[in-house]
């Protein structure tokens, strides 16, 4: 294996092997930059360490450091030392990813324009449009085999699915099917395809669901100009005296602290740590921390406004026998204001297990009410709410004032309240959901609350002026001409769509800039 | 530099509402009902409060077609949590007591909507949250309780359900 110099600062070092940091560092490579990924977890072996088990496999690769959270929204309540659901490990969230891949709509792309000013919301225009995607968007959907695009056959429908959409077409919805997904409905890419295990959210035990830990990595790998270091967490990014970013201290498997020396530095650690670690790397030329002279670092935190439907029907279900997100509605996701609300929402199916439902359905809830559905369990069908929610500069990451981590540094808080935009669309979807399932039948309905984080973005957010926002339409730092942000971080407004597709989009455009910029000597 | 790592335990137990436990099913193989003494085997929970908690736990989490031995095993595996925590076998032992004391001792004779009335009472406790929060990890993650609720558990082993009833259901209206 390619292993490079702690003193090269010919490298590019890629923080983080996820979604983003995963596509980029094999984007580069692939181009014949020499790339670092450091990456804070451990790397697994899918056809080893994965177990078909909720409770252990969260255990094993969730993101676990401490982290507080404060706000009025409801997963302060229920979960308050876990605000969001990320891997700490080799291909980052991307492991437990469902695989759902949709392209945002190209009004999303200018919420600002296309919705108008909304009270409290901090809505911007991206400095990119559909069109600048669109050929990224084909790329990444061929990289990772997404069902429906490149003629790849869809998933086939499975009992949970079946459910949703026989409800959705009595109630009239057009546009129901099983999904883009980025998950092998035939062998493909030296993988095989699924075989409706029902564990997408633990590993994929198949590797039929696209991970960065076992394509793009692997990948990089094989063209010897790349180095993972796993188990290696970023604790501060440097910079020299000319204000440009020239490494980074990272703490090893051992506790060590060690510094790279790099060329440039891509922070793609999810939009809870990237911004934390922008924070975290203040000195004295950067008080407020590395491109913060907006001071829009950690703000507009997003996490979509969701919700699940979970109802009882008189009949068996079995709704855990299949691919977790097994098909979607997609006619709410249009901008529609006489609904009441701002900005578009999808309908996907979800299932947990028993151990995940327990948890899930009704935190702290007991009694009969709660175990009637547990009892039922067999009989459920379920489906996941995901809309845009409204970017607030009072929703943020910032440092706590004295909760350290394991390495003394602040852990991050997460504040949230949602927006009135975000209340009206999880009403409506709840109404939308219920009606679905009463359709055909239905005798019971659970409005079950917002699950820990999945989606989480807008950290540092993409502005045309540097004066709103953090980095620029290439996710170039306004500030520090050698420093990216190569992760939903990025995202200007969340849209409605789950966001991985974009991220991968957005990381194999920049690799493009970053190239043609390292061989125009700009970089 | 400390490589403590937090556990979703230590975590999830900060919470007021939310899940707690960690509980190993494996750690308890076999339904302790079966034998009589189970309570006097007990390391930290005070025998006479044992089947006070194993009521509690139904009454949390009624499903009328579990045995009590399936209870009475989350009672032995928070007894193990228990023997590591002083402070916890306290708060439970004490705790127990209380609830039982404040029906006149008679907790276990009350109807189970006198026993939902008696739990509603102590909601925002922390013996309650450390009871219910143990619970709701040990009941579900127990294999044997999948099977009664109909769960199927792995399904790897067996080739995913591909062949095995993914798109079985045959009660729906034609589309
Ligand atoms: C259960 C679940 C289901 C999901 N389903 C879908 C779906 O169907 N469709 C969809 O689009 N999205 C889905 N998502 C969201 C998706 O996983 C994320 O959007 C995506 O993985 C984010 O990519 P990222 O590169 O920003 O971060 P991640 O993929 O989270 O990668 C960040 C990596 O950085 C590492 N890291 C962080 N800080 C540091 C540091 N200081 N030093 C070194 N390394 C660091 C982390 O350990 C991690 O490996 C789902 C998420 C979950 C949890
Ligand atoms: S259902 Fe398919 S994608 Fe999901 S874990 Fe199983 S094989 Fe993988």
């Amino acid at each position: 294996m390619t292993q490079i110099d702690m003193n090269d600062d010919s490298a590019v070092v890629v923080i983080g092997s996820g979604a983003g940091g995963g596509t980029l560092a094999n984007e580069l490579a692939q181009k014949g930059i020499k790339v670092v990924c450091l990456e804070a977890g451990a790397r697994l072996d899918y056809t080893k360490g994965f177990a078909n088990d909720e409770w252990p496999m969260f255990d094993k690769i969730s993101w676990l450091d401490k982290r507080t959270t404060s706000g009025s929204w409801q997963v302060a309540k229920d979960f308050p030392g876990l605000p969001a659901w990320i891997c700490k490990t080799v291909g980052g969230t991307t492991v437990h990813w469902a695989g759902a891949s949709l392209r945002l709509q190209e009004h999303e792309f200018r919420t600002l324009s296309h919705y108008g000013k909304i009270d409290g919301a901090n809505l911007l225009d991206w400095p990119i449009g559909l069109a600048d995607l669109e050929p990224y968007y084909a790329k990444a959907e061929f990289k990772m085999g997404v069902t429906r695009t490149n003629d790849i056959p869809g998933l086939p429908p499975c009992n949970n699915f079946k459910v949703m959409e026989a409800g959705a077409k009595k109630l009239g919805y057009k546009n129901v099917h099983t999904g883009r997904m980025a998950i092998n409905s035939q062998p493909r890419d030296g993988r095989t395809s699924c075989r409706q295990l029902g564990f997408c959210f633990q590993g994929c035990r198949m590797g039929a669901k696209w991970s960065t830990l076992y394509t793009e990595i692997p990948k990089a790998e094989a063209t010897g100009n790349f180095e993972l270091r796993a188990q290696a967490q970023v604790l501060q990014i440097e910079h020299n005296a000319n204000g440009k970013v020239s490494g980074v201290v990272y703490a090893d498997k051992d506790g060590n602290q060690q510094r790279q020396k790099a060329r440039l530095v891509c922070v793609a650690g999810n939009s809870i740590e990237s911004p934390r670690l922008l924070l975290n790397s203040a000195s004295a030329k950067f008080p407020d921390g590395l491109s913060n002279s907006s001071g829009q670092v950690g703000k507009n935190y997003m996490r979509h406004t969701t919700g699940s439907v979970y109802s009882i029907f008189d009949k068996p279900v079995h709704m855990y026998r299949g691919t977790t997100m097994a098909g979607i509605i997609t006619d709410e996701s249009k901008h529609d204001p006489s609904r009441g609300f701002a900005g578009g929402y999808e309908l996907e199916t979800i299932s947990l297990g028993v151990p995940f439902m327990a948890a899930f359905l009704l935190p702290g809830g007991w009694g009969r009410d709660f175990t009637a559905f547990m009892d039922a369990y067999d009989h459920l069908a379920g489906m996941w709410i995901v809309g845009e929610d409204m970017p607030q500069e009072s929703n943020a990451i910032t440092l706590h004032a004295s909760e350290k981590d394991q390495h003394g540094l602040p852990v991050p808080n997460v504040h949230y309240d949602d927006h009135p935009n975000d209340i009206a669309m999880r009403k409506h979807g709840f109404a939308a959901g219920t009606r679905i399932y009463e359709a055909v039948g239905a005798t019971r309905t659970m409005e079950t609350p917002p699950y820990p984080s999945t989606h989480n973005l807008g950290t540092n957010r993409m502005s045309a002026k540097a004066a709103d926002g953090v980095v620029n339409g290439w996710g170039q730092s306004h500030d520090i001409s050698n420093l990216f942000v190569s992760d939903g971080s990025q995202f200007t407004t969340g849209a409605g769509e789950n966001p991985t597709l974009t991220i991968v989009s957005l990381a194999i455009r920049q690799a493009d800039y970053i190239a043609e910029q390292m061989t125009k000597k700009s970089l | 530099m400390s490589k403590a790592t937090i556990n979703r335990r230590q975590f999830l137990e900060t919470s007021t509402r939310g899940v707690a436990g960690g509980v190993v099913a494996s750690l308890v193989p076999t339904l302790v009902l079966a034998d009589d003494n189970w309570p006097s085997q007990l390391a930290a929970i005070e025998s006479s409060n044992a089947a006070m908690l194993v009521r509690m736990c139904r009454v949390l989490y009624p499903h009328d077609g579990l045995s009590d031995g399936h209870y009475a095993d989350c009672v032995v595996s928070l007894d193990a949590k228990a023997a590591a925590d002083s402070a916890l076998a306290k708060q439970l032992n004490d705790g127990a007591s209380a609830l039982n004391a404040a029906s006149g001792g008679k907790f276990l004779e009350l109807d189970e909507a006198a026993q939902v009335a008696a739990l509603v009472t102590i909601e925002n406790t922390a013996f309650f949250q450390s009871v219910r929060g143990h619970m709701v990890v040990a009941l579900y993650t127990d294999r044997k309780v999948w099977a009664e609720l109909g769960y199927e558990g792995p399904s790897f082993p067996y080739g995913g359900y591909l062949e095995r009833g993914f798109d079985d259901i045959d009660w729906l209206p034609e589309s």
